[in-house]
């Protein structure tokens, strides 16, 4: 490497060789290709060649793991690191309510004009009035009829639309009086009156006398589902007005009918039950966090609230308490009662019980949190003991405050008089002792504010009011900063003369 | 650092849900498969709170109306879930339904729904994306048990299935694209890659804006027979461990086979979310564990000694107060110490540290003699780690030999060892395997299924199919990394083994994982090709890596994962199945071209030469 001055070349060039290479890439390929396989080629000692040629592995494979070992952020975009401070954000949704609803309506439009037309009819023919003609009188009551729906001719029809029989003299043509199509008297159906009102406004006519029952299962024309039983219940419906109507007005009014049930299905037991419980709950919440608050400030000795409040609340607590505890333990017990639910519906079953124990259980978690939570009623001992303790804490922090005070003033050069600036405070104003402040006018300003500020804040804690001793004390220690500052001035100054 | 959480992903789609539904009475109504996801995330008594009562299956029937509970419907959007629903509707339950929807949707199927709900009781119908097990933060599984089908290709079902599982943890953490890059010489990732890129990007509501955006995730895709070692090997991680010597399934634990154990104790729910002792020694070694488990009786005894001990009012107070917490300590330290003392209980009576030990020494170092001679030639410069390999290294085989005599050794880890053997020394001149065999079935009757996996073994992940090094014995770049990992001492030699996945990653980050094995989906695009050519230059930076095993993950590869994450690393990794070695016996036995016999097998691999 010793070359001559002149010699001095720049660039890349190879340590080893001492060729020019123009690029730090066409170097490292260079070295690497021919200067690392040759000197592992020569043997220079099999031992200090391998320490030498560990260390270089080991610098490959343990420092850069090393480096990793600490960061692998490196190897990842940073951009993104920045939100990693943030929670994670709820993944992509995608909504198809919209699209679902377009298509629920679109295809349900029709028939719900279908049962329009049908209902208005219905409303019509069932209405009564006194130029209305009745069932009994067939003749008018046939052209009443024929007046809101037009019938079919009879002569165009051969076969019964439904059933395809041919018509004679033992299968007669009737006419469904909603749609005044042709049918057969196997395929009619009877639509009773009262029923027919029930589809009109369900809301009036809920307690429906003939059976009407809520329950989804049965059959709108309870009449009609077999045809065996048609003539037994058509003598049992003579008594009662009802419309003849063909199957497929059937299953529209039917539709309309299990609609209905559906809004108006009977809650059970258990959700009664279980509302009680959330309503108790809400009451509960409510009560309990002013509750706890009022022990809260009871056990700190303030004058706020009395033991009596607190008793009154807690007895609410504990009524609404027992009121979750007890309806929820009858809803357990509706477990095993299962109302309503056929026998072999062993699924049904299962669920119905699994849902009223889990209510159970919600109500079990509910109450436990709110007993870990609930501390009970000072007894009055523990209230006074609260108070006396209290006092004796204000009085000794007045009684070190004045120690303080009597220090400070000792340490304070004495000044002119100062002016007292009153401190308005609405509604409670404390008042300045006349002693102290005649003991104050010889002091120093500064002294003086904090002398006033202590006795401000000694009469707000007798007074209870927590807000204004805690701004007053923020003042304090302002003033007693201010104060300390000025005093090490002085000290600086005169130890300066 | 890492703020992409699967757990939390699929949590925050479940409180939505039940949000959106409003402070009624609510049932959640699920299908086998979202009833395992929302399990992961939730425990039971959690979901209660949101006065959640009812949890069903959408496949039960049962007329009992519950007008007055709103149902949430969380299924996959499977034909026969759809056809489920549309019964449901037409003869209603519930007073109103939720409807959501783990994946794409079809708009037939809207359609069919919405004529279906004559009560019009559907309230919403969306898409949520979380079609898939979160198990740990950065760990998912599909569940499915049996990926490969004969032939090692796809059934159109399960790639379906698959390719939905990935699209939904893709959306889930929010990302609307990626690059994807999947293993050449495997043609079910690169089958899976495609339909994966095309399906992102029928998806025009999700597409990014732009494509050639550097900052992407990268999904990369890896067939599991790539590497089949790791499923063989014996673990020593807390979460691992008890994976492979107990089983965990949808994060519970069946001890029922537990000697003397108690009624409760017979299944417990192992989920880190609820388990703090378990979240922090998910990826502790045994020895930790051991260590751990000890201070928490301590403490456990000693709170036990203050509940005991009441003697006023204050003290009922306070056991009152804390009476939740110590049950449900004194719940864990139950489960814990059962679970612990009957790892170590196994661990003694299998002798499983002699077998680790040898398994690992198979796959990490040693050499049959023979091989130590070629390498002196070849290469000098490693003479002293041969030197030392030569002094420190048994015969393995006479070790195989010797715990195949061992009666407290199980047949099953002894398959371990037989089938390391085999992947080892596959095409070695003196593989010595039909020996080990004979002698393993001279001195133990292993079960017929073991022999025909050994076969099975190589067909599935055999030199035939490999590229990746696994023994770390053909370069002189892995001989001398491996000969650092032996000079430098092995912390703990039980763990010495370090999976292919994580050396992927590593190469990947560092931009050195090559094209031409790997390559990019999007790279087949005329457009797209010189722009990642372009990029091959510099180092792509990924906003962060999710890995896909096909054919199923470990919890040793998870926690090398959780090990770089730790060190801020932002990677995901899932597969199709969380493998242990006996369900990779049966995963490796089913896809076999034809498991029937051996010599059946023989057959078919000698016509295909």
């Amino acid at each position: 490497m010793l070359q001559a001055v002149g010699d001095v070349r720049e660039g890349f060039i190879c340590p080893q060789c001492h060729q020019d290479m123009s690029t730090m890439e066409m170097l490292q390929v260079h070295f690497q290709d021919i200067h690392m396989k040759q000197s592992s080629s020569t043997v220079k000692g099999l031992f200090s060649f391998a320490k030498q040629k560990i260390k270089s592995v080991q610098d490959n494979f343990t420092n850069i793991p090393n480096e990793q070992t600490n960061n692998y952020a490196q190897y990842f975009s940073s951009d993104q690191n920045d939100s990693s401070s943030k929670p994670q954000q709820i993944g992509y949704i995608r909504s198809y309510t919209d699209r679902f609803k377009k298509e629920r309506k679109a295809q349900h439009d029709q028939i719900s004009i279908e049962t329009t037309r049908l209902l208005l009819r219905i409303e019509k023919l069932i209405s009564t009035g006194e130029n209305i003609p009745k069932n009994a009188n067939t003749k008018e009551r046939r052209k009443y009829e024929q007046d809101i729906v037009e019938w079919i001719d009879d002569a165009k029809v051969t076969l019964c639309p439904s059933c395809a029989k041919s018509f004679n003299l033992s299968r007669r043509k009737h006419h469904c009086r909603l749609d005044g199509f042709v049918i057969c008297d196997p395929c009619s159906r009877f639509l009773l009156f009262s029923k027919a009102r029930y589809l009109i406004e369900p809301s009036t006519s809920s307690s429906l006398p003939n059976g009407l029952s809520l329950q989804r299962s049965n059959s709108l024309t309870s009449l009609n589902s077999t045809t065996a039983d048609n003539s037994a219940y058509k003598d049992r419906t003579n008594n009662e007005d009802y419309l003849r109507i063909c199957l497929s007005c059937q299953k529209v009014l039917q539709r309309r009918y299990d609609q209905i049930c559906f809004k108006n299905t009977q809650r059970d037991e258990v959700f009664v039950s279980y509302e009680k419980i959330v309503e108790a709950k809400k009451i509960l919440d409510e009560i309990h966090s002013t509750y706890s608050t009022m022990i809260e400030s009871l056990l700190n000795g303030d004058t706020k609230y009395q033991i009596v409040d607190a008793q009154k609340l807690y007895r609410q607590l504990s009524t609404c308490y027992d009121k979750i505890d007890s309806t929820s333990k009858h809803i357990s017990k509706l477990a095993d009662s299962c109302l309503n639910i056929d026998e072999d519906d062993t699924q049904s079953i299962i669920r119905y019980s699994a849902l009223c124990r889990n209510m159970r259980m919600y109500a079990i978690h509910v109450l436990q949190n709110f007993a870990i939570s609930t501390r009970r009623v000072p007894s009055e001992e523990d209230v006074k003991r609260a108070r006396e303790e209290r006092k004796r804490l204000i009085e000794e922090r007045i009684e070190s405050e004045r120690a303080a005070k009597a220090e400070l003033a000792s340490r304070i050069p004495l000044t002119d008089s100062p002016t007292v600036k009153k401190k308005e405070v609405s509604g409670w104003r404390p008042t300045i002792d006349r002693n102290l402040l005649v003991q104050a006018q010889e002091l120093n300003p500064l002294v003086q504010q904090v002398y006033q500020v202590t006795e401000y804040i000694r009469q707000a804690q007798i007074a209870g009011r927590l807000d204004e001793v805690e701004s007053l004390k923020l003042n304090l220690k302002e003033l007693e900063q201010a104060l300390n500052h000025a005093q090490q001035q002085e000290n600086v100054s005169t130890f300066d003369s | 650092m890492t703020n992409i959480n699967l757990i939390e992903a699929v949590r925050s789609y479940i409180n939505r849900m039940i949000e959106d539904c409003g402070p009624t009475i609510k049932g959640l109504v699920m299908d086998k498969e979202t009833a395992s996801i929302v399990s992961m995330v939730y425990a039971q008594s959690e979901i209660l709170q949101k006065e959640v009562f009812l949890f069903e299956r959408i496949d039960i029937p049962g007329q009992k109306s519950l007008k007055h509970l709103s149902a949430i419907c969380f299924l996959r959007p499977t034909e026969e879930n759809i056809q489920s629903l549309v019964r449901e509707l037409r003869d209603p339950k519930y007073g109103n339904y939720f409807i959501y929807f783990t994946n794409f949707v079809e708009l037939n199927d809207i359609k069919s729904l919405a004529e279906a709900d004559e009560f019009e009781c559907v309230r919403v119908v969306q898409e949520y994306y979380a079609d898939y097990l979160a198990i740990n933060p950065h760990l998912y599984s599909l569940n499915i048990q049996s990926t490969y089908q004969h032939n090692y290709e796809w059934s159109d079902n399960l790639l379906r299935r698959t390719v939905q599982g990935l699209v939904s943890v893709l959306l889930a953490l929010r990302k609307k694209s990626a690059t994807i890059r999947y293993q050449k010489s495997s043609n079910m990732s690169r089958t899976l890659a495609d339909k994966l890129s095309s399906t992102l990007k029928r998806q025009v509501d999700f597409t990014a804006s732009n494509p050639n955006d550097i900052n992407q995730t990268i999904v990369l895709i890896i067939d599991r027979r790539e590497d089949a070692i790791t499923p063989l090997l014996n673990q020593w991680t807390y979460q691992a461990m008890v994976h492979e010597l107990i089983g965990i399934k949808n994060n519970r634990v069946s001890l029922s086979h537990v000697p003397d154990i108690t009624k409760e104790l017979e299944e417990v729910i192992m989920n880190a979310e609820y388990d703090e002792f378990y979240a922090n020694n998910l990826y502790s070694n045994f020895g930790e564990i051991a260590t751990n488990i000890k201070v928490l009786m301590e403490h456990f005894q000693e709170k036990h000694k203050s509940q005991s001990k009441i003697e006023s009012i204050g003290d009922m107070k306070t056991f009152i107060e804390n009476y939740p917490q110590f049950k449900k300590l004194s719940g864990t330290v139950s489960k814990h110490v059962t679970i612990v003392s009957e790892l170590s209980r196994l661990v003694g009576l299998y002798n499983l540290l002699e077998v680790s030990e040898t398994e690992q020494h198979l796959v990490c170092q040693g050499d049959h003699n023979d091989v130590v001679q070629v390498r002196l030639n070849h290469f000098k410069k490693i003479y002293l780690h041969l030197l030392i390999l030569f002094l420190f290294n048994q015969n393995k085989k006479q070790k195989i030999k010797r715990l195949i005599k061992n009666d407290k050794v199980r047949d099953l880890d002894i398959l371990r060892l037989l089938a390391l053997y085999a992947l080892r020394y596959e095409r070695h001149a003196s593989n010595e395997l039909n020996t080990l065999k004979y002698e393993a079935q001279k001195h133990r009757k292993l079960p017929e299924k073991y022999i025909q996996f050994i076969q099975a073994l190589l067909e599935y992940g055999g030199l035939k199919f490999r590229q990746a090094d696994l023994f770390n014995t053909q370069t002189p770049m892995a001989i001398t990394r491996q000969f650092i990992r032996g000079l430098r001492g092995v912390d703990n030699v039980y763990a010495q083994h370090v999976p292919l996945i994580k050396d992927l990653i590593d190469q990947l980050l560092r931009g050195k994982l090559k094209d031409t094995s790997y390559p990019n989906v999007n790279a087949k695009d005329q457009v797209n090709q010189q722009s990642s050519s372009q990029l091959q230059g510099q180092i792509i930076k990924p906003s962060e890596i999710i890995v896909y095993v096909i054919g199923g993950v470990t919890y040793e590869e998870s926690y090398h994962i959780q090990q770089m994450n730790k060190q801020s690393a932002r990677i995901i990794i899932g597969g199709s199945y969380m493998h242990n070695f006996p369900s990779f016996i049966d995963e490796v036995l089913f896809a076999a071209p034809s498991s029937l016999s051996a010599a059946s097998t023989e057959l078919l691999s000698s016509k295909r030469r």
